[in-house]
């Protein structure tokens, strides 16, 4: 059909395709050079936000960026590439996740008998996570796309990273809060469908085991040695509190069951008690 | 010239602006074997990415109460956004299932050659339904991806190693194809525009100026498949490919202009997905920009020599294949 519809009017369809041609690479050229002088503030610039770079350097600019991000949108050529720009982050990131249980109450009945499942908090790594950060190989490429939405959640702790034995300042204890929220802002439904994922998991491994009240995401971080450092070797892990999920509360939406750890007040909060500038979700 | 000798070029040949109009580049036919090439490289990198990184963790990725819940990503496909999912809101793990059969059956099909167009068509839409149900479990590679899918879709794509060439050629004489260039040379900018604009942003990153970035990157153990002590690097030499690297990103479109750095630029990009393909967890991502680099390779001369059909447009009368002159990248290697 579109042969003989092209066959009938081939001048305006070849037209029509130099015009598309021409559209295109404005596209491509346009929303990268824009990529380059983002309308955020450069702290959110960082390989966190990765290829949602140019998306967010288009947002607020009005005009033809808009139709141009509509024809991103549209066709999925979107573009902001990044290729571990700007700064590639000083650790390696993995989560861990925590359930606990309140103290009053024996929550495991059969597996409490057989000691497989402590009372009171289980912790459990990430699968990406080396049992052995000094020896290990990992080939797998069945699990590179959970790989990918871990990580993307894993980066969030690199936001808490601090030059190695450097104590951390009020200042930038808040700073770091600023830039964690504006991410838990935008991302807790990804914290809530995996810790829900997590969570799943366990307890189709412990079907005995009830399900816990919270649970508690961490980020767990190894800072390398300096390079020059004989024998080389990572830094001690870093444990951060991330985000608590209450799992038994009744919250207006799921994911307003999620608290954020705020690292200035040492505690979680609820994203409520926050008065910071919302990042615009997408 | 008799109409015999006349090429053979297949597809709407765009009318192009000035100074496109005058480019040889951007007008003079190339062959199809080229992009035929490309459509075989990127539907077999389709194949295997359907069948191993989404059917083993589809039952986590997709449906209900998954990492890609329909709750989770809907804010992506709200308006006044136009991002879309023909999967938007799917529950059904059986639903899920028969979306990835189809897409894995478009990707042989582009392979193959068989209703290519359709077939692109097709995994595009199951490429971007994909990408924006569970924006999170994907990576650059899979823009890469869709990028191609929709320029093989819009283009005669099938016009060479194809099974609707193999039958056509049945029916008449085996003849050589050509195409308008401009699918191929929309690859080649789109990985310049990759390179350039990386390059340009790194430049800016305290750690690819200070030279540490490679070195972090191979010590990321998150990232790696190897244990950094496994397969250690001297920090001299991770800061020397720090360097080499932002300067080859930065320089890619120069590179590109001259014959002599052309190879040499082309080899080590090759070289770079390979790599790092191989040391880090980066998923299908260099797959696809390896397959950008197919239609680079002068397949005209490995059909030729199959064929045994001569170049019969050699005379200087029908100066069609005038290609490997003129453009860049054709020249690249060959």
């Amino acid at each position: 059909m579109l042969t003989i519809f092209f066959a009938r009017h081939e001048r305006p369809a070849r037209r029509a395709l130099g015009g598309f041609i021409v559209w295109h690479l404005a596209y491509v050229a346009l929303t990268n050079v824009w990529g380059l002088f983002p309308a955020l503030p450069p702290e959110v610039i960082r390989y966190e936000l990765g290829d949602d770079l140019e998306h967010e350097s288009l947002q607020g600019r009005g005009g033809l960026a808009t139709v141009m991000d509509r024809y991103g949108e549209l066709t999925g050529l979107w573009q902001g590439w990044a290729l571990f720009a700007p700064n590639v982050p000083t650790t390696s990131s993995f989560l861990a996740v925590e359930f606990q249980w309140s103290d009053d109450r024996d929550r495991c009945t059969l597996a409490s008998a057989t000691q497989d499942v402590p009372k009171t908090s289980v912790k459990l790594l990430s699968n990406f996570e080396p049992a052995d950060l000094t020896s290990f190989w990992n080939p797998a490429w069945h699990d590179v796309r959970l790989y990918n939405y871990e990580w993307r959640l894993a980066a969030s702790a690199s936001v808490f990273d601090r030059p190695t034995g450097q104590a951390p300042t009020t200042k930038g204890l808040a700073a770091q809060r600023e830039l964690f929220v504006q991410l838990f802002r935008r991302e807790r439904k990804q914290f809530l469908a995996y810790l829900r994922m997590r969570l799943g998991d366990y307890l189709a491994e412990h079907p005995d085991a009830e399900s816990p009240d919270t649970v508690v995401l961490m980020g767990r971080t190894y800072a390398p040695a300096p390079c020059d450092q004989r024998p080389w070797q990572w830094q001690p892990c870093v444990e951060t509190p991330l985000v608590r999920w209450r799992v038994a509360s009744v919250a207006e939406t799921d994911a307003d069951a999620l608290d954020y750890f705020d690292p200035v007040e040492g505690q979680f909060l609820p994203i409520a008690a926050l008065d910071a500038p919302q990042v615009a979700s997408r | 010239m008799s109409n015999d000798e006349r090429p053979n070029v297949v597809g709407l040949q765009p009318i192009l602006p000035a100074p496109l109009a005058h480019s040889p580049w951007w007008t003079t036919p190339v062959r199809a074997e080229r992009w035929a090439a490309f459509r075989i490289s990127v539907g077999l990198a389709l194949l295997v990415d359907v069948a191993l990184t989404y059917w083993p963790v589809r039952r986590a990725l997709f449906g209900a109460a998954t990492l890609g819940d329909p709750s989770v990503f809907r804010p992506r496909t709200a308006w006044p956004l136009w991002n879309w999912s023909l999967l938007e809101g799917v529950n059904s793990p059986w639903v899920w299932d028969a979306a990835l059969v189809v897409w894995g059956a478009a990707a042989l099909a582009l392979a193959a050659g068989l209703y290519s167009r359709r077939a692109a068509l097709i995994a595009w839409a199951l490429s971007v339904s994909v990408l924006n149900v569970n924006y999170f479990a994907h990576n650059g590679g899979d823009r890469l991806r869709t990028m191609a899918l929709l320029l093989l879709a819009l283009t005669p794509c099938a016009a060479a190693w194809s099974a609707e060439a193999w039958r056509r050629d049945r029916e008449r004489s085996p003849h050589k194809a050509y195409m308008a260039p401009w699918p191929l040379r929309l690859v080649l900018l789109q990985l310049v525009v990759i390179y350039f604009f990386s390059g340009v942003l790194k430049e800016k990153g305290t750690t690819w100026q200070s030279g540490e970035a490679l070195w972090l990157v191979m010590t990321n153990a998150a990232w790696t498949r190897w244990s950094y002590l496994n397969l250690p690097v001297w920090p001299w030499l991770a800061q020397a490919l720090t360097w080499i690297t932002l300067a080859w990103e930065l320089a890619f479109p120069v590179l590109l202009l001259s014959r002599r750095t052309r190879v040499p630029a082309l080899l080590i990009g090759a070289w770079f997905h390979l790599a790092t393909g191989v040391l880090l967890k980066l998923g299908m991502f260099p797959v696809y920009a390896l397959c950008m680099y197919v239609p680079l390779l002068p397949w005209e001369k490995l059909a030729d020599r199959w064929s045994g059909i001569g170049e019969p447009y050699s005379h200087g009368d029908a100066p069609v294949e005038t290609d490997t002159t003129s453009a860049p990248e054709l020249a690249a290697v060959g």
